[in-house]
Parts: C-alpha cells; structure tokens; sequence
C-alpha cells in the first residue's frame, strides 16, 4: 500500500535523476531563434535600410536629375524589401511602429497634398507617410517632380524609422531576443509567432486581399488595394509576401521543424505538411491574378475571393491548430487557469 | 465512536481559509486584474439567470475591498457569522460579474465559503467549544468530493489512452529547470496523467485513513507545489493544501493551537466557564445536508445531455473537472442586415479583449451571447433586421480542427434555452469515459 502511495514521489526523484541523461533529445529553441534573428530578421531589416537608401539617394538627386524612372525602379525594390520585413515586428519593429508608418494604406490623398506637416511620428499622420504615400505621388500625381520635397520627406522618415530599428536590433535587443527561449507571455517565440499569425491574418489576408474583394463589405472597394496608383505592383508585392510567410514557416530550424520534432500529426498527416501544401495552395491561386489587384476585383472578383479563401484556411491550421500544438497562445493573457 | 469533539480542526480551517482569501485578494488587486478583468471591458459574458450580476465601476473595488475585509475578520474570528456571510456574497458576486475569469477552484471557494456559514465554526480562538464529530465528517467528505470527481473526470479516452491535453502542455513546459527534458518524453505524459488520475482518486481514502494520513498530506503538498511549478494556477495549490488540514483529528489542530498560544503568550483559557457545545441539529445541520446532495449530484448533469461534453461543454463547468481540455479556437462573426444589403465582418477586438475573445471562441454559451449582443449593437447603428452568422472552428485536444458552429443558422434566431445540436456542429470523434 505504502508503496504504492510512494508511485507519485518516485517519479519526481526519477525526473531529477534523469537530468544528466542525453537521451532527452528536445528541440533546440535557442537555435531556432538565433537563426531567425540573425538569418532572417537582422539581415531583412538591413536590406530593407538599404532599399529605403537607395529610393532615398535617387530622390535627393530628382532635383537635379529629374531621372523619375530610376525613383520608380527603387521605389519598387524598397516595396518589395518591405514585404520580407514586414511580419517580423517584434521588438524595435513594435515600439516604432514601423509597420504602421511605412505602409498604411490607403493614404489620405488630400490631406497629403495639403501642405508640409512638420510631425510625422504623430499617430494622426499615420495615413500620409510611408511607401502608400510615396506611391501616390509618384504614380497618382500629374506631375511628380512637383513634389520633391514632400517626397524627400517621406523617405528620409522611412530611412530614419528603419535606421533606427536596426540600430536597436543590433545594440542589445539581438542579445535579449535569443536568450528569452520560454514559453511565457513575453518570450520571443511566442511574441514572433503571435507577430507571423497576426501579419498574415491581418496584412497579407485581409489587407493585401480581403479588403479590396470585398470580404469585409458588400461589394469589392478596388479603392483599398495595395499600391493602387502604380499599376502593376500589388500581385509582386503578395507574392512576396506569401513567398516571406512560406520561407518563414519552412526554415530549418523553424516553426515546420519545431512541429515535425514534436511529432505533431493530424489525422495522419503531419500538420506541418497541411500547412506548406495551403500555403503552396494559396500560391497557385494567385498565379493567374492580374499585376493589379485594384483591376482584378473590377473585372473577375471570384478569383481573388477564392484567394482569400485559400488564404483563410491556413488561418485556421496556423492560429488554432499550430498554437494550440506549440502550447502558444493567442496574445497571451495573463490570467490564472485551473 | 465519540461525538462529541474539539472545534480546533475548524479554527484551523477557518484562519487559514481567511489567510487565503485574503492574499487572494489582495494579489488580484495588486496584479491590476480589477481593471484588467472587469472594468476595462465593454461587454460582459453573464452567466443564464444571473444576468443582473454586472460589474459596479469604480465601486467594483470597493466591493474588493469588503471582500478582503470580510476575508480578514473570517481569519480572526471577529463577527465570523457575519463575516463569512458577507464573504460568501460579495465573492460569489465577483464571479458571476463574468464568466470569462470561470476557474473550478473560483467556484470551490463560493460553494466552501456557504457551506461554512452553515458550519458552527467558532469564532475567535474558540477554547471552549466542542462540536458533534459530524460537522467535521461534513467537511472533510466536501473536499474529498472535489478530488474524488476530479479524478473520475480523468477516467476517459482522451486522458488515459493518449495523454491528453498533458502532451500538449508538457512539453511547453522545456525551460523548467530539471524537469524540462523529461516533458518532452511521450512515456512521461503518460506517467502523469495516470498518476494524476490515481492520486485524485486515491488521496480522500488516503487522508481519512489514519495510518496513511501523514504521508498522504505529504503527497498533497507535492502534488500541488509539482502543479504550481508545471501550470499557471494561481492560489489554488494553497487552497487546497490548507483543505487538507481538515483531515487531520482534532488532537493535532490541539497542539498546533496550543503551540500558537505558546508563541503569542496567550494564557490558558479562563477556568469556571462552561463549554459551548453544537449538536449536529437545525437549521445548520438542514443547510450542511442540502450542500452536500448539491455538491455530489450538480457535477453529473451533463448526463441530461446526450451530446460530447467537451465539445458542447454543456454541464463542464461547476463539475470539476480540471485540466481536462485543451480547446483552441477562432469565431468571425458576419453580420446582415435583412432590410437592406448591409453586411459587416466583425472585428471581435472591437467588443472584447483578448481574453475574452479566447474563451467566447471555444464556448457555446459565450458564442450565442456575444452573437445577440452584436444584433443589438448593430440594431442600434441603423441595422433593422440584424443577422447574425458565425464561421468558427474549434481544435479539441491535438484533433485537427474543425467547423464549429453552423455557419448557415442565424444565432439571432436561437434561445439560450435551445438544444445546442440546432446549431452547433456534431464532433466528428467519440472520447469514451465518465
């Protein structure tokens, strides 16, 4: 009987004599995050600093040269940097609100052309700042030229918030965001997993798709696709970013990697290959979309619906069923349980 | 067998019950979960009939505020009557503010703090009071009843044949020192999950046997400090620790007293007064029995519903069954206007916080009554015939997830009182046991 009683006890001394024993082969955690902050995060954030350099270099020589291609071209490089940036704001990304000021769309057209506005770090400018408003004036405005100033101060901002960034990702924040390897509200795989989920549920999903389809409303508002006064950018820029949210969840070590060690299966099939083939589905259905979406939803909307629809599946596996496997919860809440 | 006791094992009981309570409290407060929890949000989860019970703004502190101090007089014994009626009252109010905060040992507390006012519990030091042997019996079967049910709740497919939801929780669990590898070990969910299961069935018998009372206490307290350690569970170790007291016999709780005056100074009791004696009689003793039928009958009204507990959940809570879900989810709500072509998906963030949001995404109750309250928000913004559609999907412990509720049936149209299956979806699983 007594013994019996004792069953429990043992197996807390057996846990502790266990301890030595390098059979317990459990994923490295630290691993995986040293590799997305210095293989992933760091190197997009200073790729993204550069692009925004460069759009800024050819704009201060616009003056001079009135070479508005060359403007073009780099403000389309810096877009498409923008989208390998973009899921990852956590950190310096979130206290700068980084996301919010270089691509809030769409931008209040009017209110941009109004005059200068001295504070751009202001909340209440949010919508006329950034690569949305560097768009419109390059592309939704008679004459570009005209806006020189306005556009070199547009991306002297983009080159400042994204400078600053990487100046606290490198001093400090780096070191902090690897050594928090715990399962806790404020540990980095849970607040850079959240950061994924939300992007691609918010930005890539509904902002990049549902939106102008008109998933939120009652009929498509082509007027909200991303970079609508351009043309033929919102489909690079989706692709890029499905293509960002692909690589992120199949690096190795990853969030694939991190299921598959957990041996995480779903009715037989390993729940990080339901995730890739949705992903890939997605990407097929976006194959045949026009360059521009805002043109898309006008003549043949169905096809972006289904997009979204596709888009939306994976929202499911990767915020219900890969948090739940990961024991990752949604914004995590500090509360007791029982 | 005497009857005829000592009252210590109820001074014990109702000083470190008031402790309790009392850091509770106070830790809640301090943790700014007053704010947090109850006035912050816009919208509260009430619980069926107890509609009423709303948070009371800035008073809501004060209300904490009585809490405690009921808390402290029951833990002194000053107006103890008084005190734990007040406590009972205004801490049963609390938890029917919202249903989002729901926690077993919530409940447990509310349920005990009643069933202690109907206890002839001393108040102050109690010296001189001696009690029928069955008010303690009372007690102690109260608690053992919490564990027992507990742990037949983990006597299904789910817990013993796959070891779940251990095997998700664990594992999360790789940054606890020593313990962090062997969580990541299958064999180990297993062997906590049966272990779990045996010592809540076990560990009643173990405390009322004399003979194996001491080691049982032992295990209770590692049992519930290996829990703190795994869980974010709040008080509720402690609770239960200090619970376990009860089963101690009143020659123990003498000499722990009796140290305690030692250590105070406090002299013996004043010689020539006669003893204060309660029978197991009245209106107290009506009061304890009607308890205990509810306390052993109310957990297995899930019975009266044919369908899977832990998908429904209807008859889950107030039964205690603890640990046994783990339920993810993601609910959006489409709403339609009938008269014009109005339509909007809701952002949920706009009516709940985050918390909130995560339990109304699992929880059929919470689902139709946040579904209503969006038919009268947007009735009140020119929607004259608000429909309101929810597309959800649920992930119950590790299954892939699936559709929830019946994106076809306009939630507008269903009462609380409706049978569930109108409109929830079947679980395509079965999970055999209790």
């Amino acid at each position: 009987m007594y013994r019996l009683l004792l069953l429990p006890l043992l197996f807390v001394f057996a846990c502790q004599s266990d301890e030595d024993d390098p059979v317990a082969e459990s994923f490295d955690r630290q691993a995986m995050l040293v590799h997305w902050a210095d293989n992933i995060i760091l190197p997009a954030l200073q790729d993204f600093r550069t692009a925004s350099a460069d759009l800024q270099a050819s704009i201060d020589r616009l003056a001079t040269s009135a070479d508005l291609p060359a403007v073009r071209a780099d403000f389309a490089a810096a877009y498409l940097s923008w989208q390998r940036l973009s899921p990852f704001m956590v950190g310096p990304g979130n206290e700068l609100r980084l996301r919010a000021q270089v691509n809030t769309f769409p931008t209040d057209t009017e209110r941009l052309l109004e005059g200068v506005r001295t504070d751009l770090s202001l909340p209440t400018n949010t919508d006329v700042q950034g690569l949305p408003a560097i768009e419109f004036l390059l592309y939704g405005t008679a004459d570009p030229l005209a806006h020189t100033g306005k556009l070199r101060q547009l991306s002297d901002r983009i080159v400042d918030l994204a400078t600053a960034a990487e100046t606290a990702w490198t001093s400090g924040y780096r070191d902090a965001y690897v050594a928090s390897t715990g399962n806790s509200a404020t540990s980095s795989i849970d607040r850079t997993v959240n950061e994924y989920i939300q992007w691609y549920e918010r930005n890539l999903r509904a902002g990049k798709v549902g939106l102008p389809a008109g998933v939120f409303s009652d009929r498509p508002l082509p007027e909200l696709a991303e970079a609508r006064y351009h043309g033929s950018l919102s489909k690079p820029l989706f692709h890029e970013a499905l293509r960002t949210a692909e690589s992120f969840f199949t690096t190795t070590p990853g969030l694939a990697t991190y299921l598959d060690a957990l041996e995480v299966q779903r009715d037989g099939e390993a729940l990080s290959s339901r995730i890739e083939a949705g992903l890939a589905d997605a990407r097929r259905q976006a194959t045949d979309l026009n360059e521009d979406f805002a043109t898309q939803v006008t003549t043949d909307n169905t096809a972006l619906l289904q997009l979204y629809d596709a888009l939306q599946r994976n929202v499911i596996l990767l915020k219900v069923d890969m948090l739940q496997a990961l024991s990752i919860n949604v914004d995590y809440v500090d509360a007791d349980g029982d | 067998m005497r009857t005829e006791i000592s009252a210590s094992p109820l001074v014990t009981f109702r000083f470190g019950f008031g402790l309790l309570m009392l850091l509770s409290i106070l830790r809640f407060w301090a943790y700014g979960w007053i704010d947090k929890l109850y006035l912050q949000p816009d919208f509260h989860f009430t619980y069926r009939y107890f509609e009423w019970v709303r948070p009371l703004g800035a008073w809501t502190y004060g209300l904490f505020a009585v809490t405690a101090l009921a808390a402290a007089c029951v833990m002194v014994g000053y107006r103890y009557r008084l005190a734990i009626a007040v406590f009972f009252l205004s801490f049963t109010y609390i938890e029917l503010m919202d249903k989002t905060t729901y926690l077993n040992h919530y409940y447990f507390i509310s349920l005990l703090s009643l069933f202690l006012f109907f206890l002839p519990v001393p108040p102050g030091r109690g010296r001189r009071w001696k009690v029928d042997r069955r008010w303690i019996i009372a007690l102690q079967l109260f608690v053992a009843v919490v564990y027992f049910y507990a742990g037949l709740a983990k006597l299904n497919s789910d817990w013993l044949l796959h070891a779940q939801p251990l095997a998700i929780w664990l594992p999360a669990k790789y940054d606890i020192p020593l313990l962090g590898d062997l969580l990541q070990q299958r064999w180990a969910h297993y062997g906590f999950a049966w272990a779990g299961a045996l010592y809540d069935l076990a560990i009643p018998f173990l405390l009322l046997y004399r003979p194996t009372r001491w080691i049982a206490f032992l295990l209770v307290v590692v049992f519930h400090v290996l829990t703190r350690v795994l869980f974010p569970i709040g008080m509720f170790p402690y609770i239960m620790i200090v619970s376990a007291t009860i089963f101690f016999g009143p020659e123990v709780h003498d000499r722990l007293l009796a140290w305690w005056d030692r250590r105070w100074k406090r002299g013996s009791p004043p010689a020539g007064h006669a003893t204060v004696y309660q029978s197991f009689t009245g209106w107290r003793a009506y009061g304890v029995a009607a308890l205990l039928v509810w306390h052993l009958l109310f957990p297995f009204r899930h019975l009266l519903y044919e369908q899977e507990l832990f998908w429904t959940e209807e008859g889950y809570r107030f039964s205690w069954r603890v640990m046994l879900m783990e339920k993810a989810g993601s609910s959006t709500f489409t709403v339609e206007d009938a008269n014009s072509h109005r339509r909007v998906v809701v952002d949920n963030r706009r009516f709940l916080t985050p918390f909130q949001e995560k339990q109304m995404a699992t929880q059929p109750d919470f689902i139709l009554q946040y579904a209503h309250h969006l038919a009268d928000y947007f009735r009140s913004r020119g929607f004259t015939a608000p429909r309101v559609y929810a597309e959800s999907y649920v992930a119950l412990n590790g299954r892939l997830s699936q559709p929830y509720v019946n994106p076809r049936v306009d939630l507008t149209t269903v009462h609380p009182d409706d049978p569930v299956t109108d409109w929830l979806l079947p679980f395509d699983d079965t999970i055999y046991g209790l």
